[in-house]
């Protein structure tokens, strides 16, 4: 009975309306998996108001992404020759996809 | 008179020639008898075949001379250089310092107020799109009620005419059948609106200005 406490609070805690990475957030774009397989890692999260804050929505769209979500084949192969998200994340404009930074797109 | 010196043995001359036979026999008799030992004599090992499971066991290593090892190992090259993370900004401090509406930032507000000055395009030189300032009253047929004001600069500052028109929104005014249903089933504002931008559950004032 002494863990109620401490579980409740817990609880509440991890209720919180504390916005963070992991939370969902309007403009996140969770991309859907077409490659069989592939389940075991987290599929990327899109989230577009980290980009508009230095981006305004014509620098990508539609040059680079389509307007509607799932429209453009995106795939590590693509972005590691620089293209689709590589056009930016390349380690020069912003983080390249490195085993030490999978985590930052592809989130729960 | 001094007595005689004795007589020297006959024998040892005898003995100075047999002691070197002797010695010799003595050893070879001690190792012979050292064959009942558990470890064998020095003979068994000279002579004998070694065992059955220590014949299968590998020729010693002939050790080459160790080099003295470096005084610090040269650091690694790294892989793709250019693949360099830079540091992370903490962009989640710096989002709840702009503008917000309710739980959503405020982006026009954001853009006048240069709390954020978003480029126009990937490349350095790429160039701001005009900014239009038209504003549209829609006004639905019998609900005057739901009329919408549309703020053609609050969306040119962020977007270009060809990311709308024609695809999403026809040039003419009134040619396109706009219903919320039609939003919410991800048609017109629809497209945009609770997928990139705020939601259209929460924000009908933000369109329905005049609604009151």
């Amino acid at each position: 009975m002494q863990r109620a406490p401490s579980l409740l609070l817990a609880v509440f805690l991890a209720l919180m309306p504390v916005r963070g990475w992991g939370e969902a957030d309007v403009g996140d774009i969770v991309f859907k998996r077409v490659t069989p397989g592939s389940e075991d890692v987290a599929a990327a999260v899109f989230p577009h108001w980290v980009h508009r804050i230095q981006y305004k929505c014509y620098a990508c769209h539609d040059a680079l992404f389509k307007m509607a979500a799932g429209a453009d084949a995106i795939s590590m192969d693509a972005i590691n020759d620089g293209k689709s998200c590589g056009t930016c994340h390349n380690g020069k404009k912003a983080f390249a996809p490195t085993f030490s930074t999978c985590t930052r797109c592809h989130r729960e | 008179m001094p007595s005689p010196d004795p007589p020297p043995p006959a024998i040892t001359p005898i003995l100075r020639l047999l002691a070197p036979v002797g010695l010799l026999a003595a050893l070879a008799c001690g190792l012979s008898l050292g064959a009942c030992s558990p470890q064998g004599s020095l003979l068994s090992v000279l002579l004998e075949p070694p065992p059955p499971g220590r014949a299968a066991s590998p020729r010693p290593v002939v050790r080459k001379p160790r080099h003295p090892p470096p005084e610090k190992p040269p650091p690694l090259p790294a892989a793709r250089p250019e693949l360099e993370t830079p540091e992370p900004t903490d962009w989640l401090a710096f989002r709840a310092g702009l503008p917000h509406i309710d739980d959503d930032v405020d982006w026009s507000q954001a853009l006048a107020t240069k709390a954020i000055a978003p480029s126009p395009g990937i490349e350095p030189d790429a160039q701001d799109e005009s900014v239009l300032e038209l504003e549209l009253e829609l006004v639905p047929k019998g609900a005057p009620n739901q009329a919408v004001t549309f703020s053609h600069k609050a969306h040119t500052e962020w977007l270009a005419c060809a990311n709308c028109h024609p695809a999403i929104f026809e040039m003419q005014q009134g040619a396109d059948p706009i219903t919320m249903g039609a939003i919410f089933a991800g048609k017109y504002c629809g497209v945009c609106h609770g997928k990139a931008t705020f939601a259209i559950e929460t924000g009908c004032p933000r369109c329905h200005k005049k609604s009151g």
